[in-house]
């Protein structure tokens, strides 16, 4: 368990790369929808062979404007989330699968030519076209894939273990500290499993300085700010400016609409246990205050998201995996990707009952979004407006892909806790311990 | 400020469940002659038992729900048929969704009696609910519609009866339908609070829990000359043909008897044998989280207590968290995991009972399922049931129930709750009675876990006892749509 020796930290990138137009967009979707469906069960890319891959997905995204009507040109994007450094993952990605990638950005304008073709000039093709990560929000900070797979792993063993000693009538009887210590007896001597009786490496000190540093100067730059948050912002930007233009808004509530694009998304839906959800959409007018009231919020989660939401759990919805926000098309538009346990209906609702202000903040900056009030209110309040407008705002991936589309967050952290117990950091008393199995 | 229900508007069934009328049947119809069906509808107004109307005054009722081909067949204009919820347009089966009702393998609608393949989606059109005071008044009464049917031109394409069973019961043994919401707005001082559930989570036109207005299917004012229907709550310059009406989900679920307590007598001989004396009926009734006579296990978790049979005003947050009387993955605590729906989620216990119940009113449906098929034995008592031989005959339960939002309320119940294995930080547990794990891909079985100290107790490879034979969603309009309907 190679994070028992070291922290290794979670990654994402989202690469938007314009598709050639004198290429057939057709064919793309065709090679892409064939690597998709066959994901789990034939699959042509070798995802298992990457290490440190949590999920990916491609999708094409067509004939999508800015709020004025400009045309975004036609793209493919690359969206992954990774153990370590992002050139950790691109080389990856290029040792298991180059020619899938090959094939996959022959479709695209300015991927190196065959001649020019290293990792090193595709990796800086994937750099080159990185969208900055407004938001980036692993909901558990320091598991690596190899940890979330190996903790499955005790915990399906212990499992079989007792249900083992019950068909052997060994269990009757037994106190609780006497069926824990069988269970780490039974891991101590599964050469394959002892790693769980190690505790996972801390994160180092620089990491924990430049951690807290940042949050420091964070803190001090509210404070610093405060008399301009009082006197201006709060007044003038959130309670007056919001109103202006809240009222321009269209008024209307919308009524869901079965279009191809979203019966296409169903068919993809719920073939595993996990789903990915892909929105785009434009921002708003007027785009100066959209875009910076979006960031603002943005701000706000990421402090939220890396301070005190850094166990599993955004702001109480407890499904999600990883959820990132990117500005793209000079920051005229908007995304938002998520990897999340079981339906979407459920998932919605958790936004709806548990973050509604949350969406409204940054979500309510996009066009065509169930009308706000001062930011904060109404919008995603109202259930069936904020689901219908994430449904027409929301595309299909044609390729999505995740290592442990079984194991969901509660489950992870579960593992994480039945670990917990047996590598001695454990507050827990044995009898609640247990209670985990 | 609760919204009176118009009661007189709404058709009676959507309020009360009519235990007085033990017999009924239900009629799938085709449409194939618009005028006299139309001349039909307008003949069987008188008839259909309106909410207002108290149960001690009817022996008998009729009620009249349609699918989408159904309403589409009366000619409401295009435009207001687009208006209809998505999940009714597109009907029960459709890929993804059999997916996620866990409509597959058994249960594939290919091998369904009715509803499940293209043909029915568009011959079945009308649902003809019939109700009367015991068998020979149903008769009459279905001789009677057979006769007027038949003159309107209108086919019964299948004819489903049902068995009222002793006691209250269903097949498996255990007593059914006691956990049931209620509309606020109607007068019922006997409910607790969290089953007051605000009208718009069952009827169009009122506000939901959500305090808004859902989605209603509309048409514009000038495809309603004689001005029959009222203005939308959305949009007051479109008339609401959803008013008073709520969608019924309906679906025919055959039980396998003698499977379900076959698996339970051989969970029960294997947890003997390993010391742990039991008996078939505690863990059937484990899985269900009552016992038989409908005592709730976590109130009455060492034996059945008669004086508890319909008890309901309970919660697990406090008394049960860890499921140790009612375990988390029973029946009765996916369905409406009631206070418990939050575990662990706030970081307050407190708060998140406080939000369970207010989320928890967001997810409820009104069951007015009947059983159909002879009870293997008449006592429904599960000893007898156990000591009898399968007679092989088909039995089961049609599950009708009512909701305004298909997709949030049964939909997501039967997919995060019944068929999640996941469900409540579990790992392979769907519900062990009615869930299906097939998200869980080829090959993947049923884990019960029954929560235990020092240590839990499980249950493996449960098989599928209940299958799905048939179904469909239906529109069941108010009064005023009913007519509204007759004169277009």
């Amino acid at each position: 368990m190679k994070n028992n020796d070291r922290y290794i930290g979670q990654g994402g990138i989202t690469v938007i790369t314009e598709i050639d137009p004198s290429m057939d967009i057709q064919e793309l979707y065709t090679l892409l929808n064939h690597i998709g469906d066959n994901i789990n069960t034939t699959p042509v890319i070798d995802f298992t062979g990457m290490k440190g891959l949590h999920f990916c997905r491609w999708f094409i995204i067509e004939g999508l404007t800015d709020v004025s009507g400009n045309r975004f040109p036609d793209s493919l994007v690359y969206a992954a989330y990774f153990d370590g450094s992002e050139e950790e993952h691109l080389t990856e990605l290029l040792t298991k699968c180059m020619s899938s990638i090959q094939l996959i950005y022959g479709y695209c304008k300015g991927f190196p030519t065959e001649a020019s073709q290293t990792n090193a000039s595709i990796i800086h093709y994937f750099k080159k076209h990185m969208s900055k990560n407004q938001l980036l929000w692993p909901a558990y900070r320091g598991g690596t894939v190899e940890q979330i797979l190996g903790e499955q792993k005790v915990r399906d063993a212990i499992q079989t273990y007792l249900n083992q000693r019950a068909a052997e009538n060994k269990l009757n009887g037994l106190t609780p500290d006497e069926i824990k210590a069988g269970i780490v007896h039974y891991i101590v001597n599964d050469p394959t499993l002892k790693w769980a009786l190690q505790k996972r490496a801390e994160p180092p000190f620089s990491w924990k300085f430049i951690y807290y540093f940042k949050l420091a100067t964070k803190l001090l730059l509210i404070v610093f700010l405060l008399p301009v948050l009082i006197v201006f912002f709060i007044p003038f930007w959130w309670l007056l400016l919001s109103r202006i233009f809240e009222k321009k808004d269209d008024q209307k509530r919308k009524q869901i609409v079965r279009t191809k694009t979203i019966t296409d998304l169903l068919n993809k839906e719920d073939r595993v246990f996990m789903n990915q959800l892909t929105i785009y959409g434009c921002i708003n007018k007027p785009y100066w205050y959209r875009l910076t009231t979006l960031k603002i919020g943005l701000w706000i989660f990421s402090l939220n998201g890396t301070y005190r939401s850094n166990k599993g759990k955004l702001s109480g919805i407890e499904t999600i995996h990883f959820a990132n926000w990117s500005l793209f098309n000079k920051g005229k538009n908007v995304m938002f990707l998520s990897n999340y346990d079981g339906a979407w209906q459920v998932y919605l609702s958790e936004f709806i009952d548990r973050s509604a202000m949350a969406m409204n903040l940054t979500f309510g900056t996009t066009a065509n979004y169930p009308k706000t009030k001062r930011l904060l209110w109404e919008g995603a309040f109202d259930e069936q407006a904020f689901k219908t407008v994430v449904r027409n705002n929301q595309y299909p991936s044609q390729v999505f892909y995740s290592t442990y589309p079984y194991i969901t967050m509660k489950n992870i952290l579960n593992n994480s806790k039945i670990r917990k117990g047996l590598d001695g950091s454990s507050e827990e008393s044995v009898s609640d311990w247990l209670k985990r199995l | 400020m609760t919204e009176s229900v118009e009661l007189n508007d709404v058709q009676g069934i959507i309020i009360k469940g009519y235990d007085k009328l033990k017999a009924a049947a239900f009629l799938l119809l085709e449409i194939k002659d618009i005028t006299k069906t139309k001349q039909w509808i307008e003949s069987q107004l008188p008839y259909v038992i309106k909410g207002s109307t108290s149960t001690k005054e009817i022996d008998s009722a009729i009620h009249i729900a349609f699918t989408y081909s159904g309403v589409a067949a009366l000619n409401i204009p295009a435009e207001g048929l687009k208006t209809f919820p998505p999940e009714f347009i597109e009907g029960m089966v459709t890929e993804h969704r059999s997916r996620m009702l866990g409509d597959l393998d058994d249960s594939a609608p290919e091998k369904w009696n009715w509803g499940g393949n293209e043909k029915d989606f568009y011959s079945i059109h009308i649902l003809l609910m019939l109700y009367a005071i015991d068998k020979p008044a149903l008769d009459l009464l279905l001789n009677e519609q057979k006769t007027k049917l038949d003159s309107a031109n209108i086919k019964i394409s299948y004819e489903l009866d049902t068995h009222k069973l002793n006691n209250e019961k269903e097949h498996f043994g255990f007593r059914d339908g006691i956990a049931q919401p209620v509309m606020s707005g109607i007068n019922h001082t006997s409910k607790t609070d969290a089953n007051m559930i605000n009208a718009g989570e069952f009827l169009f036109g009122y506000q939901n829990e959500y305090n808004k207005y859902m989605f209603s299917p509309t048409i514009e004012p000038a495809h309603d000359p004689n001005n029959i229907l009222p203005a939308d709550k959305n949009n007051a310059a479109l008339k609401d043909l959803g008013r008073n009406g709520s969608m019924l989900v309906f679906r025919q679920l055959e039980q396998n008897v003698k499977a379900f307590w076959n698996m339970a007598e051989n969970a029960a001989n294997e947890q003997t044998a390993q010391d742990n004396p039991t008996t078939p009926e505690y863990i059937a009734s484990k899985m269900l989280g009552r016992w038989p006579n409908g005592s709730p296990l976590t109130k009455c978790p060492v034996q059945p207590d008669t004086s508890k049979e319909t008890f309901d005003n309970f919660g697990y947050a406090k008394d049960d968290y860890d499921g140790l009387k009612c375990p988390i993955g029973a029946h009765i605590r996916r369905a409406n995991p009631r206070d418990n729906f939050l575990r662990d989620s706030t970081g307050d216990k407190e708060k998140d009972i406080e939000k369970s119940m207010m989320f928890m009113k967001r997810f409820r449906i009104i069951r007015r399922g009947r059983s159909y098929g002879p009870p293997l034995v008449e006592s429904m008592n599960p000893a007898d049931i156990i000591n009898t031989a399968d007679d092989n005959q088909e039995r089961g339960l049609y599950f009708l129930c009512f909701n305004s939002n298909i997709g949030r309320q049964f939909e997501l119940i039967q997919q995060t709750w019944i068929n999640n294995p996941k469900f409540a930080g579990l790992y392979e547990d769907p519900d062990p009675m009615i869930g299906y794990p097939g998200i869980m891909g080829e090959g993947a079985t049923t884990t019960f876990t029954e929560q235990a100290l020092p240590i839990r107790k499980q249950v493996k490879g449960i098989t599928r006892f209940v299958n799905v034979k048939g179904g469909a969603y239906f529109f069941m309009p108010g009064l005023t749509t009913l007519k509204y309907l007759s004169s277009i």
